[in-house]
């Protein structure tokens, strides 16, 4: 059925695809303006923006540093394949620094209380064609923060906590002029103990179980981040769920069909 | 359960909307502002002076329908030009003249409407809100969003069938 007012509207404002949701930069910005603040960092918009480029000599591939502290592992962890955070390398003070501005200057009862000095890294790896970096810190009331570098990020903190959150990656190709070029890849993460499997799914039909590295406490959660597979860069992607160990449904994020 | 408990709760949900809605948020935003470009900081601040209030959700209604007024105040007071002289510039489709010409048709049929009009058929069409949130997010009744995308829908619809006369 064509309806002429529909077609009118998506030619008025075309769908913006799908969106970089920063809610790290969010909670910067309704942050309060602290003499405290980096003079780099006065927009807060570009908080969790590409503050540095790690080196593409860097060798630490998630797989291989899941590998290697495996070995490791006690046998509670080999059940799920659990990377124990503690483990893992710690972040660089630049990196640290990124997490730790998090706190500075947030609303009463907004900052997420991030533990900047324990970060760690979680996974290393090209996605959407740029050698990236995955840094996680846990949060002193629960949660996390977690920080793609180059890239971006957000914070689940508190004493509630979302099932599942994800972000659809476009850069760095991006938009070309006022044209969506396509999702590139898609981070997320997963509680654990509520979620045990994630489906990300598309308009041509297509889905993907994307590998999920999960990680102990204090983090308690799972990550996951896949590239989009060329042949459905153009396709929408139109769900995100989450499973728990028997199946069910626990969380199911649709997403608007591109424009 | 504690005050801090249920502000974390109210935080935990509100992000959850920004996550899950932005590329409605943003059409929307975009569409009250006349700008595309200006869409994303429009939001964010939004959601900026929604953590900002936060004590002021008086929970009476749902989170989500507060979070889209605020959005749609934002928007207007972002909006920078009247709605017919923003385009086809400030919202670029796509590099050709025809889409341009066709979304400048459109914000001229769009223009004619009252405000009111305008910001039920986006929240209808872009965000895809029923009548009860749209009633939450404009402060109005149920019955009055029925009543104005009714008269929004045949006065747009009689514009672009006249637009089509002319062609």
């Amino acid at each position: 059925v064509i309806d002429p007012i529909a077609d009118a509207l998506d030619a008025f404002v075309p769908a913006f695809e799908s969106a970089y949701a920063d809610w790290a930069a969010v909670l910067r910005a309704a942050a309060p303006l602290s003499s405290d603040t980096p003079a780099d960092d006065q927009s807060g918009r570009r908080f969790f923006g590409a503050r540095r480029r790690k080196s593409l000599l860097v060798v630490a591939v998630a797989a291989a540093a899941l590998a290697a502290v495996m070995a490791a592992t006690p046998a509670w962890a080999l059940v799920r394949d659990v990377l124990p955070f503690w483990g893992q390398p710690v972040a660089s003070q630049p990196d640290q620094r990124a997490f730790a501005e998090l706190n500075i200057g947030a609303p009463s009862g907004m900052s997420p209380e991030v533990v900047a000095g324990d970060t760690r890294e979680v996974a290393h790896g090209e996605y959407g064609g740029t050698t990236r970096t995955l840094w996680v810190a846990p949060a002193k009331d629960g949660g996390f923060c977690e920080l793609w570098q180059p890239g971006g990020g957000g914070c689940t903190t508190g004493a509630i906590l979302l099932p599942l959150g994800w972000t659809a990656m476009s850069f760095p190709r991006g938009f070309q002029g006022s044209q969506y070029a396509g999702t590139e890849w898609i981070s997320g993460f997963a509680m654990m103990g509520t979620v045990s499997d994630v489906v990300i799914r598309f308009s041509d039909g297509t889905s993907v179980h994307p590998q999920i590295i999960w990680v102990s406490a204090p983090i308690s959660a799972g990550f996951f981040f896949e590239n989009v597979p060329s042949s459905s860069e153009q396709a929408n992607v139109t769900e995100i769920d989450a499973y728990d160990a028997n199946g069910k449904l626990v969380r199911r994020d649709a997403i608007p069909p591109m424009g | 359960m504690a005050a801090g408990e249920q502000r974390a709760g109210v935080l935990a949900e509100i992000e959850g909307v920004y996550r899950s809605r932005l590329p409605k948020l943003l059409r929307v935003a975009a569409a009250i502002s006349g700008s595309r470009e200006a869409a994303p900081d429009l939001v964010q601040e939004a959601f900026v002076r929604a953590i900002r209030r936060l004590d002021s959700f008086r929970h009476e209604g749902p989170l989500e329908g507060w979070l889209w007024r605020i959005v749609v105040n934002v928007a207007r007071n972002g909006q920078r030009e009247p709605l017919t002289t923003a385009l086809p510039e400030e919202l670029p489709v796509a590099d050709t003249s025809t889409a341009g010409a066709a979304q400048a048709e459109v914000a001229l049929v769009l223009s004619r409407l009252s405000e009111r009009q305008r910001l039920v058929l986006f929240l209808r069409y872009y965000a895809d809100l029923d009548y009860a949130a749209i009633a939450e997010a404009l402060s109005i009744s149920t019955g009055t969003v029925g009543a104005t995308l009714t008269t929004a829908r045949a006065a747009l619809a009689q514009a672009l069938e006249a637009k089509e006369a002319t062609l």
